[in-house]
Order: structure tokens, then C-alpha cells, then sequence
């Protein structure tokens, strides 16, 4: 009944972000196609715009936490149900956002060309070239697109999870500390003492873990879960903050 | 069983110990006052005993069965808290949907009306209302939940004297139309006094007294007449407080008045709630 509840009241929060969202993205492509009617000699490509989207979930998730828990231990609701309602809402969200963005996709590049001067090129086919079937592109793009979708916003709500959890001293040693260790520490490491065996492992897992879109699709869900489940570990524990 | 019940609860923050085994049982459909001086451990305890804050040992049982992440049990829990756990942007109107999403038992027409009592906008903001209002608009939602424990903490923060008349006489209305457990968490024990029937005193995370307020106050009388009469019939009774006017003299006496035996001039009253409290939580110890 609560988890319900909850996951009512997370849809509900997201709903006005997610039209804004879409809206200014419509605004862009009209904003675009009108500039290649205007200008005859336009031409134009319109790169990924589900990176926008994984900006978008990301920040999302980055909001996830705070406010909701606190209005959510006023209401009664249980940790296990504040986390399974998040799973929920982003798991409906990013099958969602995946849906639309593939569908402006198709939009795009079969009826918003002009002639061939506007291209529209998803992020499966940036990462991996043009597939070879159009028909079996949409539901490979759309799982890809979920997939990562789902990982970002997984990822945010870890973040915003643990920050919650940790003191202000804790909080500046991981918002400095781990910045500091991966531009200047494992590189110095991993040149110095590992002679590049750091780089090479990581080389050789995203490597495989995004080799082919499947490889992507099974990657992110992995992701999502270790996310999920890592955020599960903090909020167990949480407790309400003045 | 049937009830509320807090078993050797356990709390710290670092050195400190907030809750030191507290052992408590509420009631069915009662209203127990939680007295206690700042930082005595009143919201640590009723925050405890909602789950929002885990104790380090003990445990907190609703009819049987754990409060702390039971679906089914903390539904049946309201607490008002002094802080405000609700979104900025929310809209009073929109809290009070909400709570009827979580809650299925809040009467949102109730809140309505309530609201309309107390002057309270359903348009406004909640991060807009005063002090006195965000007061209100907690009140209002905790008086319209309808389930059976009901926890108040420092239910009347930042009220004037008319809204913390209304809402005693609406929290008497409530209590009277739908029965429940109230607990109220507050300093001002004098006016809260005529409304609770069960005492709770916490003093330095410990549980001092909890017992019925008549059965509380039957323990202890006043003696009031002239310095040197009042010191002669108290020399061999034990005095917990005094205090002198002029030539007279109140003296806080433990035990029962023999009303035949009091000696001429002297006069005897009833113990009031809010000087105990001050006695049994003062400076210089406590007094166990």
C-alpha cells in the first residue's frame, strides 16, 4: 500500500521536470529545422540526444534522496519502501525516456531531413556505427539507451545516498579525496609503480563491457543493481537529519 | 499485547546518552504529557520510538510486533515533529493530499475545516507560513490522521494564546469524537496539565517519573501561612521546595495532609504539575 503511495508521489514529482525536459528538447529541434527551411544553405547533425537525457536522469537522481526521505519518514513510509520506490520510478522513467528518445529518433531521421541536410544520429549508432537491420535498431537502441539511462540514474542516487549518510568532514574528504585520487594519484601510480597494468586492466574491462550493444545492455544492468543495491546498503541505516 | 510499549531503548551520540534504558507502555486511548527540560531526551525518544532514528539497544513493540520498518505498524503512528519534514515547494492543500495517500484514515475535510478555524491558507507554501502557522499547518494534519497513537512534539511552538487555546479545545474535541493514544512532548506544563491523564518525566535520557497525573500530584501538597508556622509543621516532614512572600510562606511537602491535625493559620492546597516538574528536574540533582 505505502510502496504504492511512494511511488505515486515519486511519479508525480518527476512528471513536471520530465515535460520541461521534453519541451525544451522540442524547442531545440524546431529551433533547428526552422534555422535549415530559413537558410537554404544549412546543414546540420543533431549528435546524441540522449546525452541530454543522461544529464537529465543524472540530475535527477542527484535529487532523489534528501528531501523525499525526510517527507517520507513523516509520512510513515518504510526505508525498504522509499528504495523500492525509487527503483520503481526510475525503472518507469527510464523505459519511458528510452521510448521518447527513440521515437524522435525514427522522427528525426525519416521525416526531419530536408533533403539530407539534417541528420539525426542516435548514440547506439555514434558508439557502434549504423546497424544493419532498421527494424531490429529500434528495440536494440531503446534497450541500450535504457540500460544507461537506468546506470546514471542509479549512479546518482548512490551519490546522493552517500552523501546523506556522511558528516561535513566526510563529505570534503570524498568530494576532494576521490576527485584527487583519480586525476592525480592511481595515474601517477599506475605509471610509476604499476608500469600502466592499472590503465590496461581498465582499458580491457570497458573494453568488453561495451564492446558490442549487448555487451552495453547487460553492462548497465549490472551497474544499475550494484548501484541500487549499494544504495540500499546506506539508506537501511539512515536516519532523519534536522 | 495491546499498546505501545518501549523496552530498555538505548541511545548515544558519540559521549553522550540521550536515552538511558528507557522502559515506557502507552495505552490505549490515553493522553500522556512527556515532560522534560531542553535536551532532556524527549525528541530522541519519540523519534525512536517512530523509527526515524535506530536505538543502539532495546526495542519498541506496537501491539506485539516491531514499529521500526513495519509497514503495518508505522501507519498506525503519526508523529508531529518539531521540525518541518515536508518539501519547500509544497503547497498546504497538496500536504494534506498526500498525507491522505499515505494515510487512508486522514479526513481531508476534517483538515479543511480545522484549517479554516485556525486562519490557516491551503493556498500558501509551507516554507512561507511563520513559526506560528508551520505550527498549525502540523497540528491541523496530526489532528485529522485518525489513527490510534498520535505523537505531538512541542505541539504549541510559536503559538499565541488563542491559537494554543483553540487548539487545546480542538485536540479535547478530536480526542473525544476518535479516541486515540496522544502522546505531548512540551515545556509548557501548566497549560498542558489539565489535559494529560498520564505523566512521563524524562531528565537526562531517564525515565523519573510515569504514572498517573492524580496519582502524581496526590503525593505531594502545599502548605501556605506565616515563615515561622509553616517551618514549625514542616520540621519533621520532607520538604521538596519552598518558597516566601513577604511574611509568607509556601512549603512543597511529600506525603498525605492530615487535615484534622493542621495547626491554625496554616493552609493546605493542591501540588501543581509545573512546580513538581521544576523540583523533580532541577538544578542540584534529581530527585528520585
Amino acid at each position: 500500500m505505502n510502496i504504492k503511495a511512494a511511488l505515486k508521489y515519486r511519479l508525480y514529482e518527476s512528471k513536471k521536470s520530465v515535460i520541461i525536459f521534453y519541451l525544451a528538447v522540442a524547442a531545440l529541434i524546431l529551433l533547428i529545422s526552422t534555422t535549415i527551411i530559413t537558410i537554404k544553405t544549412t546543414e546540420g547533425k543533431t549528435n546524441s540526444l540522449e546525452i541530454a537525457t543522461i544529464v537529465f536522469l543524472f540530475i535527477l537522481g542527484l535529487n532523489s534522496f534528501r528531501e523525499t526521505f525526510r517527507f517520507f519518514m513523516q509520512n510513515g513510509i518504510s526505508r525498504k519502501a522509499i528504495i523500492s520506490s525509487q527503483i520503481m520510478c526510475s525503472l518507469i522513467l527510464c523505459l519511458a525516456m528510452s521510448l521518447i528518445d527513440n521515437i524522435i529518433l525514427v522522427i528525426g531521421k525519416n521525416l526531419l531531413t530536408f533533403g539530407g541536410r539534417l541528420d539525426f544520429i542516435g548514440m547506439l549508432e555514434l558508439m557502434y556505427g549504423p546497424q544493419n537491420s532498421a527494424v531490429a535498431a529500434f528495440p536494440v537502441s531503446f534497450l541500450f539507451c535504457f540500460s544507461i539511462y537506468s546506470m546514471v540514474s542509479a549512479l546518482g542516487f548512490l551519490i546522493t545516498t552517500l552523501y546523506y549518510r556522511m558528516n561535513k568532514g566526510q563529505k570534503i574528504a570524498v568530494s576532494v579525496g576521490v576527485p584527487a585520487a583519480l586525476l592525480f594519484v592511481l595515474p601517477a601510480m599506475d605509471k610509476y609503480i604499476f608500469r600502466f597494468a592499472i590503465s590496461n586492466v581498465f582499458a580491457k574491462v570497458i573494453r568488453f563491457a561495451f564492446e558490442a550493444p549487448a555487451n552495453a545492455v547487460v553492462s548497465g544492468i549490472v551497474l544499475s543493481a550494484a548501484f541500487y543495491g549499494f544504495s540500499w546498503l546506506l539508506a537501511r541505516k539512515a536516519v532523519i537529519k534536522d | 499485547m495491546k499498546g505501545l510499549s518501549v523496552t530498555n531503548v538505548t541511545k548515544r551520540f558519540g559521549d553522550i546518552t540521550a536515552l538511558d534504558r528507557i522502559n515506557l507502555y502507552f495505552g490505549e486511548n490515553r493522553i500522556y504529557g512527556l515532560l522534560g527540560r531542553n535536551g532532556a531526551g524527549k525528541t530522541t525518544l519519540l523519534n525512536t520510538i517512530t523509527g526515524r532514528i535506530f536505538a543502539d539497544e532495546g526495542s519498541v513493540i506496537l501491539d506485539g510486533s516491531p514499529v521500526t520498518e513495519n509497514e503495518s505498524n508505522l501507519s498506525r503512528i503519526f508523529m508531529m515533529s518539531e521540525s518541518n519534514y515536508y518539501p519547500e515547494n509544497m503547497k498546504v492543500a497538496d500536504a494534506f493530499r498526500w498525507t491522505g495517500e499515505f494515510y487512508d484514515s486522514f479526513d481531508r475535510d476534517r483538515a479543511v475545516e480545522l484549517s479554516g478555524r485556525f486562519g490557516l491558507s491551503l493556498n500558501k507554501k509551507i516554507k512561507s507560513l511563520s513559526t506560528g502557522y508551520g505550527t498549525i499547518f502540523k497540528l491541523v494534519t496530526a489532528l485529522s490522521v485518525n489513527v490510534p497513537y498520535i505523537l505531538l512534539d512541542e505541539p504549541v511552538l510559536g503559538l499565541d494564546a488563542n491559537h494554543r487555546d483553540l487548539f487545546y479545545r480542538v485536540l479535547i474535541e478530536t480526542y473525544s469524537e476518535n479516541p486515540a493514544t496522544y502522546i505531548i512532548s512540551t515545556h509548557l506544563i501548566e497549560e498542558v496539565s489539565g489535559i494529560i491523564e498520564d505523566v512521563v518525566i524524562i531528565n537526562k535520557g531517564r525515565i523519573i517519573r510515569n504514572e498517573p497525573r492524580e496519582s502524581l500530584l496526590s503525593k505531594y501538597y502545599c502548605v501556605t501561612g506565616h515563615i515561622s508556622a509553616v517551618d514549625e509543621f514542616a520540621r519533621d516532614k520532607k520538604v521538596i521546595a519552598s518558597e516566601t512572600l513577604g511574611g509568607l510562606k509556601n512549603a512543597y511537602i511529600e506525603g498525605t495532609p492530615d487535615k484534622r491535625s493542621m495547626p491554625e493559620g496554616l493552609s493546605i492546597s493542591r501540588m501543581d504539575l509545573q512546580k513538581l516538574f521544576i523540583q523533580l528536574t532541577g538544578e542540584g540533582g534529581n530527585m528520585q
